[in-house]
């Protein structure tokens, strides 16, 4: 083969690695906005926050000496424990006062604690200890790392365990019912408000994972983490189909590609304005995502 | 039939913001009657039936099942009562199957062999329902989804069934078979309180009556008596 074209499909794999890496991210936080957005139709602005969450979770206990097989539970456990404080401190009470006071409680919970954050732990980085030593696998001018495939696999595995929760249990048969109509759900017995913390659990619980994860692949966290990653998880749930699963996942791992494949190739400079722009593109062409069905009018 | 009511509603009052909907209703429904709410559209009858099951907030008044108090409880707390609902529109899950929906009616039992024997009556009551269990909800036609609607309603087991507007944009023959179908469950031990447009099937099958006007109840009484009623026979029936 041609040498320039056997370093160009190195390349390419290279960016597809990392991509995969990074939109595997994006997909753990995705689907909690995504999950929370179906059940409740409120775009949950603060979800970032859960990640950066889990994340200091994971950090402390790591730093404290616990072992990662306590911190990563321990991490989801944390950022699903505070997302139902928060949902019963604050979306609940005005849950039927329009989506746009839903909207802006958001925006307000994520500056809250964007800014306790910094207030508390500081608003400088901190080095997540490389618990896992690091080691690369290469082949050819690629190269993968186990932390890498931790990301990875773990994500798989996460999103296997919410496929089966949703579709196979008794709750996630409750979650889908409510997700369809409160009313219908709760003349079931379904007591909606259960169901709906639940779901904010389980979608931090995968946003701290996320964290965590994070901590490891970067080594660094700071307050401020949850706001880039947030937004952009919202633009992968959008581009997935707001409100869709497994659309969620499918959004994050396009936009974790793509913006590898435009860093390599091109800029990283265009990283971020190529996230948002696919932001502006699908809601300009499929606002429904590439796994939305249309819209059917109720009768 | 025993002296006390299984349901009783007294004096029931419900605003939907300025709009004063219901107007001061008393109802009564004794065990293994089927009673029917005649009325309009825009009489107050699924207000009525969204109270009992507790979606709608009355402002003033009493509702009394099995000498319980229902005002103020969560809508899912009085299905655990026994009080089940077939809801205006139907409210089936489009998206989960057949099974699944009759499945979810039956969200707060355990008793899983009573269960079984349950999927069985519902799919003896409307064998369509059967050859389609494994099917999206949202793919069955009108009727079907009414009579999914019916189904999931009994699979929680109710003491009493509320049924708002069965036959709303049914062929005849489709309203002919639910109605078959409500005498069924009644003639079972099924007490159940029925709210139609279609005074003509309901009063057929009705013990009693209740003509709503505006929010208001305007005239009671058997379901005869409200058959060959001058006023029903002009309002509803078309004579």
């Amino acid at each position: 083969m041609n040498e320039e074209l056997l370093y160009f499909f190195y390349d390419l794999g290279q960016y597809l690695i990392n991509g995969i890496t990074q939109g595997s991210i994006y997909a753990l936080i995705a689907l909690g906005y995504t999950m929370v957005y179906g059940i409740i139709k409120l775009i949950n602005f603060a979800h970032g926050e859960f990640y950066m969450i889990g994340a200091f979770v994971g950090y402390y206990l790591v730093i404290s000496g616990a072992s990662l097989w306590i911190a990563f539970p321990a991490a989801m456990l944390g950022a699903g424990v505070v997302a139902v404080i928060i949902e019963r401190l604050v979306y609940r009470p005005i849950r039927h006062a329009g989506r746009i006071a839903a909207l802006i409680s958001a925006l307000g919970t994520s500056l809250f604690f964007q800014y306790l954050g910094q207030g508390t732990v500081g608003a400088d980085p901190k080095t997540f200890p490389p618990v896992i030593e690091e080691i690369s696998y290469e082949w050819g001018e690629m190269m993968i790392s186990n932390i890498q495939i931790i990301i990875i696999i773990t994500t798989i595995v996460l999103m296997l365990v919410l496929r089966w929760l949703v579709s196979s249990t008794r709750i996630g048969m409750a979650m889908r019912a409510v997700s369809f109509n409160h009313d219908a759900a709760e003349l079931m017995g379904i007591d909606t408000n259960k169901i709906i913390s639940f779901t904010f659990f389980v979608g931090a619980a995968l946003a701290g994972a996320a964290g965590v994860l994070v901590g490891l692949y970067y080594n660094t966290i700071e307050p401020m983490m949850g706001l880039m990653p947030g937004l952009k998880a919202f633009v992968a749930a959008v581009l997935g189909g707001i409100g869709i699963i497994p659309g969620a996942a499918l959004g994050g791992l396009v936009l974790g590609i793509v913006e590898n494949l435009v860093t390599g190739f091109w800029a990283s400079n265009y990283r971020d304005a190529i996230a948002f722009g696919i932001l502006i593109i699908i809601l300009l062409i499929k606002p429904t995502g590439l796994m939305g069905k249309n819209i059917r009018e109720k009768v | 039939m025993s002296d006390t009511p299984l349901l009783t509603v007294k004096g029931l009052h419900v605003h939907y913001g300025a709009i004063h909907a219901i107007h001061g209703v008393d109802l009564e429904i004794f065990s293994g009657e089927i009673v029917t709410i005649l009325g309009s559209n825009g009489a107050g009858k699924s207000t009525i039936l969204r109270s009992i099951s507790g979606l709608t907030s009355p402002s003033a008044g009493t509702i009394l099942f099995q000498k319980q108090k229902l005002n103020g409880l969560k809508a899912n707390r009085i299905v655990k009562l026994g009080i089940s609902q077939a809801p205006e529109g139907r409210l089936i899950f489009p998206e989960h199957t057949v099974l699944e929906n009759l499945e979810i009616g039956a969200y707060l039992r355990r008793d899983r062999e009573e269960i079984c024997q349950d999927f069985e009556y519902v799919y003896h009551l409307f064998p369509k329902l059967k050859d389609r269990s494994k099917q999206p909800a949202g793919t069955l036609s009108g009727g079907e989804q009414q009579m999914l609607a019916i189904g999931r309603a009994l699979m929680a087991k109710p003491k009493l069934l509320l049924l708002d507007e069965p036959s709303l944009g049914l062929a005849p023959i489709l309203v002919g078979t639910i109605f078959k179908a409500i005498e069924e469950v009644n003639r079972r031990g099924t007490t159940i309180l029925l709210v139609e447009q279609n005074a003509f099937a309901a009063l057929k099958v009705a013990h009693r009556g209740y003509v709503l006007t505006t929010g208001a109840v305007t005239l009671t009484g058997s379901g005869d008596e409200l058959i060959s009623n001058d006023q029903v026979k002009n309002a509803y029936l078309g004579a």
